[in-house]
């Protein structure tokens, strides 16, 4: 008879890997929401990537953790990161929601968000521009170490907010956890995902008998499961190697009770 | 045994309905620590606002569709419950220098933020983007909220934009406003009640003033003629950018109605207190 068994644990097993697919499902239907949220004026002005797989959240997880050191001198930065980082390799798989427009077509409605009364020009005067347009490549050109190639258009960056919402919301009524984080969108970007947006989020999604985007322990890249059991793998080999015992010679006795 | 009114519960279910809508958007997982704020707004408090809506639709087509259904609304006497959600976007916490604000440093954005600080046209800016992020994401949590409730329901700039002119949600640099009720089915988006309220020619002409591109004929020759009718070459008319000065003053008296009655407003309030 036809079975699927599911299970999380032990991580990328089979029945892990089952357990997974319902995850990508779900971050289906949150790019779906993220699709369909409200946006101003209607406009179509998001784009979404899914990554899962053993590999490509590793590889999310380090560049996380490389962004880590970008701003040495804030140490919330640092170690917000590092936990983000964690968080990535305990997911099932991250959606990525990016803004195509934020970066270079404006809403033009002159609504203040981004430079107050300078309007849409507080955009457009930092921005290689002509005819009225932005081009994104000569903009970024001026500014390759920014994490976002900023300034945005605002009106645009709160649509992405909805969009986000959206997502995150669904995925609360699919009973899959999520978190809304900079650093994974920043990250993915700098790996190619949303590559036709300016900016970014990443929601790590994860389908486990524990959030792991909540509850974190401080110092989390020290003290995450992955690391207990590490080294509880390690201190059982050893405690192993402390009584060499011959099993099938012996069994040891109770103290001061005859056999 | 009581007998309730179906129309009377759900003219009084918006307010119950807006506090959840609240809650939601209270709860969402914001990313950048923003303090999300929360009002709304019920009876004659609204009605100023939908004063501006009308005066404000006089030079914006989108501002008038959303007037002419409040307008509606309230002459039939069906109630509409404005939820306002919004955050202060102005300064950054974060410390992240991530350079979406157009500065290599929150310090740097900080600084010429408290120097620069000014209304546009409807928030005002400058604006740390993952701020507005949060915004963002509390609107979609409230608005998912209210949606899930299966109450009408619309998100819009401009009450959020007319509720910070007038002294609503102080200390927010945005502000959007969620219109709860009238009842009804897509009232806020098809729109039956704006029967009416344009005739062809209107509607011609705002296409062309929107979307010039449709209209022209082959470019080829550099000139294209505008596409008047079916036979546009007999007498062919162009497109050609001009300065508008009835437009020009028409805005100007818009604006200056807008601010006597945010004085007018304002006064009251001053008064009560």
């Amino acid at each position: 008879m036809p079975r699927i068994d599911l299970s999380d644990w032990p991580p990328y097993s089979s029945p892990d890997l089952a357990r997974r697919e319902g995850s990508i499902a779900a971050t289906k239907l949150m790019a779906n929401a993220a699709f369909t949220a409200p946006k101003s004026g209607a406009c179509p002005n998001i784009e979404c990537t899914i990554v899962y797989g053993q590999d490509e959240l590793e590889a999310i997880a380090k560049k996380v953790e490389e962004l880590s050191l970008v701003n040495p001198k804030t140490k919330l930065w640092k170690t917000t990161s590092r936990s983000e980082a964690v968080m990535v390799r305990e997911s099932d798989c991250v959606l990525f929601i990016g803004s195509t427009y934020a970066g270079d077509v404006l809403f033009d409605v002159d609504c203040g968000l981004c430079g107050g009364s300078e309007q849409c020009s507080y955009v457009y005067n930092k921005k290689a521009t002509k005819y009225g347009h932005i081009d994104p490549f000569e903009s970024k050109a001026a500014n390759p170490e920014r994490l976002v190639n900023g300034p945005l258009c605002s009106q645009w960056v709160n649509d992405l907010g909805i969009a986000v919402g959206s997502a995150a919301f669904v995925a609360g009524r699919l009973l899959v956890d999520t978190r809304p984080l900079m650093s994974v969108g920043v990250a993915g970007q700098k790996l190619g995902y949303c590559p036709n947006s300016e900016i970014a989020v990443g929601l790590p999604v994860a389908s486990l008998a524990k959030n792991p985007y909540v509850d974190i322990i401080p110092d989390y890249q020290y003290l995450h499961l992955n690391k207990v059991i590490k080294k509880t793998r390690k201190d059982y080999a050893l405690a192993r190697m402390v009584h060499w015992f011959d099993y099938r010679g012996w069994y040891p006795k109770d103290k001061g009770k005859e056999e | 045994m009581s007998i309730i009114d179906g129309i009377q519960a759900v003219n009084e279910n918006l307010l119950a309905v807006a506090k959840v809508g609240a809650s939601a958007a209270l709860r969402a997982p914001v990313m950048a620590k923003s303090k999300v704020r929360t009002e709304i707004i019920t009876g004659e408090d609204f009605l100023p606002l939908v004063e501006l809506a009308g005066i404000a639709g006089e030079i914006n087509q989108f501002v008038q569709g959303d007037y002419l259904v409040a307008k509606k609304a309230l002459e039939a006497g069906t109630p509409i419950v404005e939820l306002l959600i919004g955050v202060d976007a102005t300064l950054s916490d974060l410390a992240w220098n991530c350079g979406a604000c157009g500065f290599d440093t929150c310090a740097e954005f900080n600084r010429y933020s408290r120097e620069h600080k000014s209304p546009g046209k409807y928030m005002i800016g400058p604006s740390c983007n993952w701020k507005l992020l949060d915004h963002g994401i509390a609107m979609s949590y409230g608005a998912a909220a209210i949606s899930a409730m299966n109450v009408e329901c619309r998100m819009q700039a401009d009450y959020g934009s007319f509720a910070l002119l007038l002294g609503h949600m102080a200390g927010c640099s945005m502000c959007v406003g969620i219109s709860l009720g009238p009842y009804g089915e897509s009232v806020w988006y098809n729109r039956v009640d704006s029967v009416d309220s344009f005739d062809m020619s209107e509607h011609m002409e705002f296409m062309q003033n929107t979307l010039p591109q449709m209209f022209i004929s082959f470019p080829g020759d550099g000139r294209p003629p505008f596409k008047s009718g079916p036979v546009w070459g007999k007498e062919p008319r162009y497109f050609k950018p001009v300065e508008d000065p009835e437009l020009m003053a028409k805005q100007q008296k818009v604006g200056a109605r807008i601010g006597e009655i945010i004085a007018r407003e304002m006064a009251k309030k001053a008064a009560k207190k």
